[in-house]
């Protein structure tokens, strides 16, 4: 009897596990060129004390070693690029902040540098809310929604014809999708940022 | 086309306005007409009409269609039938001076206004637009010299109930602010049972490091300190306007010294005390050490005794710790938030926080505790970096645009502990002065007269000059005399058994 127990707990964990492993891992790898800021301090002490900005977007940085930290404190306002995984964070006072765990960060090549975030992200691709309301759509509004790590990116799906009926036959579903961070509305835009997608693939 | 009218929410975002991924909306830039409260300068354009605010506290206007490109960009929610924007309050407060030189029937009328009421008390006339208020609404009240400053009646955020019952009579020792029974913090540290013997500290500066404060908030303004018509510096924008464009340094100043008495939202835990604004975190709060370097030695230079600093970063620098000996040196108490992480908090004995954790002797550390006096599940600690404990959790205080907000975190415990030293330096000095001996005297003070609470015993208070381990901010002891007080008898005793006796 101990021994069937045993048994079914032990199908039962693996058989979770085996889920667990065939949805795709959240996540957002993130390459960023822009100017790093290093001995930053903010209200309450929310912050990693180094940051990089572009196009009026803010992310901290939290670098792995003694050595990226000497690296931000030699090139304070200077441009740099970022290589990590971009993750949100809740605050207590700063209600939430971005931050990219840093893996590699280095001088830009000059000649191809250009400010501005490029982003691979694993998620659930969902429809935008706007498709299911009767009103108008607006030219910022979303054409789909990236659903990763709790967080429901906007996708603007106009780079190519044919990514918005791909989207419209994946809703649900995992996808990886590749593109630049952008101010929906331009970068002179108050409004919040989408993501201008190059490449969607399926995550399945 | 003919022109179609949409409603839109226009989000005068003072408090948040941080870049982030779903940030929608930032707050425009102070108004340049100075007698009008920016959403009503908004209107001057011609291009959009204001038509009151909404349950959420921010202003809703009418605009023409394509005429409003401008005001479209702050614009977010365009739907009129979600009841969060629909016009709460339409009402306007028109200030006028004190000295009774109101503002005439005729402008009112012209401006298509109607009184409500004249509260003398306040200097100000509160009064609704007949339809909305237009270009010609906010022109009229412009040419009447009367006309003081003009601003929407806002809707704090607050419950209604409480608002609209008064907490209190206004007495000698008890303020008629209506948000004192939300103000827990100033009964916990005794600030309450204080006030009737010792409230107000007129000679002392406290300069509020931080995000600027919003000098014109009607629970701040009569606190203000100044020179040549400045109320400080800001060095985020290297002018002399610290207008605060996110609305933490608003908050922490309301707590230092909120004016009390006065009949309008909250009150400080000085009644009366000289708050200089100095600013040098920017509108997502954050900003650079190199800025606060400049705001320490300029508040020092201009007098300030204390500096409430409720801002921090994990790194530190020689400048930054140069500018805290100078300060120290100058006689200037340096009070730190030890800092927020969100979940369990940080042993800054660990991983120091700056500039809390810097060894400088004028500094005081200070963690949150919330109502029952446990640490803030959020707060910073630290045996030998964190100094003393206060108030920090579901913390009421102003915000700009004289509204009010709940905050938690241990840039609202500081502000605690600079107003309470404001009232020591007050009641120790009858000629306060940056000196060194005076606020070594401060700072004991409030170190020897913490309050002992076993639970957070292990948290903080181990190192000196901080002399009560897991003390909380008291200021109790101001009711009697300043002098510190003896050291405590050990008292020896032995078991003895009374058989064994001859």
């Amino acid at each position: 009897m101990t021994k069937q127990a045993l048994a079914t707990f032990l199908i039962l964990c693996l058989s979770t596990d085996a889920a667990e492993s065939t949805k795709p891992k959240s996540a957002v790898h993130v390459e960023c060129h822009g100017m790093l800021r290093s001995g930053v301090v903010a209200i309450g002490g929310e912050t990693t004390g180094t940051s990089i900005a572009f196009d009026r977007v803010i992310w901290d940085l939290k670098l792995a070693d003694e050595t990226g930290q000497n690296f931000a404190k030699d090139h304070h306002k200077k441009s740099v690029v970022v290589v990590g995984t971009l993750r949100r964070m809740n605050g207590v006072q700063v209600p939430s902040r971005w931050i990219i765990d840093v893996e590699r960060i280095a001088e830009p090549d000059r000649a191809t540098a250009k400010p501005g975030a490029e982003v691979t992200v694993v998620g659930i691709l969902n429809r935008p809310e706007t498709l299911n309301s009767p009103e108008k759509k607006s030219d910022h509004s979303p054409d789909a929604m990236l659903e990763a790590d709790g967080f429901s990116w906007p996708l603007d799906l106009s780079g190519h014809a044919d990514f918005l009926k791909r989207a419209s036959s994946h809703f649900g579903k995992p996808m990886t999708v590749k593109g630049q961070i952008e101010r929906a509305g331009g970068a002179d835009s108050k409004h919040r940022l989408i993501i201008r997608v190059t490449k969607l693939d399926s995550a399945e | 086309m003919r022109f179609v009218l949409h409603l839109a929410g226009i989000f005068l975002i003072v408090g948040v306005s941080r870049l982030q991924a779903e940030t929608w909306a930032v707050k425009p830039k102070p108004s340049r007409e100075r007698r009008l409260a920016p959403e009503l300068d908004l209107v001057r354009g011609g291009d959009c009409q204001f038509k009151g605010v909404c349950r959420n506290g921010k202003a809703v206007y009418t605009m023409a269609a394509g005429k409003a490109v401008a005001v479209r960009t702050m614009a977010v929610n365009m739907d009129a039938n979600i009841p969060e924007v629909a016009p709460k309050s339409k009402r306007l407060l028109i200030s006028y001076s004190a000295e009774g030189r109101k503002p005439l029937d005729e402008t009112l009328a012209k401006a298509g206004l109607k009184k409500i009421e004249d509260y003398q008390r306040g200097s100000f006339l509160l009064v609704e637009p007949e339809t909305a208020v237009s270009a010609t609404t906010v022109q009229e009240l412009l040419n009447d010299d009367a006309v003081e400053y003009a601003a929407p009646d806002y809707v704090v955020s607050a419950t209604p109930a409480q608002l609209a019952e008064p907490v209190a009579q206004a007495t000698a020792v008890t303020p008629n602010d209506p948000l004192l029974n939300q103000l827990w913090g100033m009964q916990n540290i005794g600030a309450t049972r204080l006030w009737p013997t010792l409230r107000e500290s007129p000679n002392i500066i406290v300069a509020v490091i931080d995000t600027g404060i919003d000098y014109r908030h009607s629970d701040l303004q009569r606190n203000m300190w100044s020179r040549g018509g400045k109320f400080g510096y800001d060095f985020f924008d290297d002018d002399d306007d610290p207008m605060d464009e996110e609305g933490h340094g608003t908050h922490c100043a309301g707590t230092i010294a909120g004016v009390g008495n006065n009949g309008v939202g909250v009150v400080g835990v000085t009644w009366q005390a000289q708050l200089m604004a100095m600013r040098f975190l920017g509108p997502d709060g954050s900003g650079s050490t190199s800025d606060a370097v400049k705001c320490i030695d300029w508040a020092v230079a201009n007098g300030a005794h204390i500096l409430s600093n409720s801002w921090a970063g994990p790194d530190t620098s020689q400048e930054l710790s140069e500018a805290v000996t100078r300060a120290e040196q100058k006689g200037v108490l340096f009070v730190a938030a030890a800092g927020n992480t969100a979940g369990a908090g940080n042993n800054n004995d660990a991983a120091p926080f700056y500039p809390a954790s810097l060894p400088q002797s004028n500094i005081i550390s200070v963690a949150a505790i919330d109502s029952r006096n446990a640490r803030g599940s959020f707060s910073h600690y630290g045996q030998r970096s964190v100094d003393i404990g206060a108030p920090g959790v579901g913390i009421v205080s102003t915000v700009p645009n004289n509204e009010y907000s709940r905050q938690d975190g241990t840039s609202m415990a500081a502000p605690h502990v600079a107003g309470a030293a404001a009232l020591v330096w007050s009641k120790t000095f009858a000629q306060p002065a940056q000196d060194r001996s005076q606020m070594v005297r401060v700072r004991d003070l409030i170190y020897a007269n913490a309050r002992p609470v076993p639970e957070l015993k292990g948290f903080w208070g181990y190192s000196p000059p901080a002399k009560v381990p897991g003390g909380v901010l008291d200021l109790t002891f101001l009711n009697g005399s300043t002098s510190l007080p003896p050291k405590r008898l050990v008292e020896f005793r032995m078991k003895v058994d009374p058989a064994k006796l001859r």
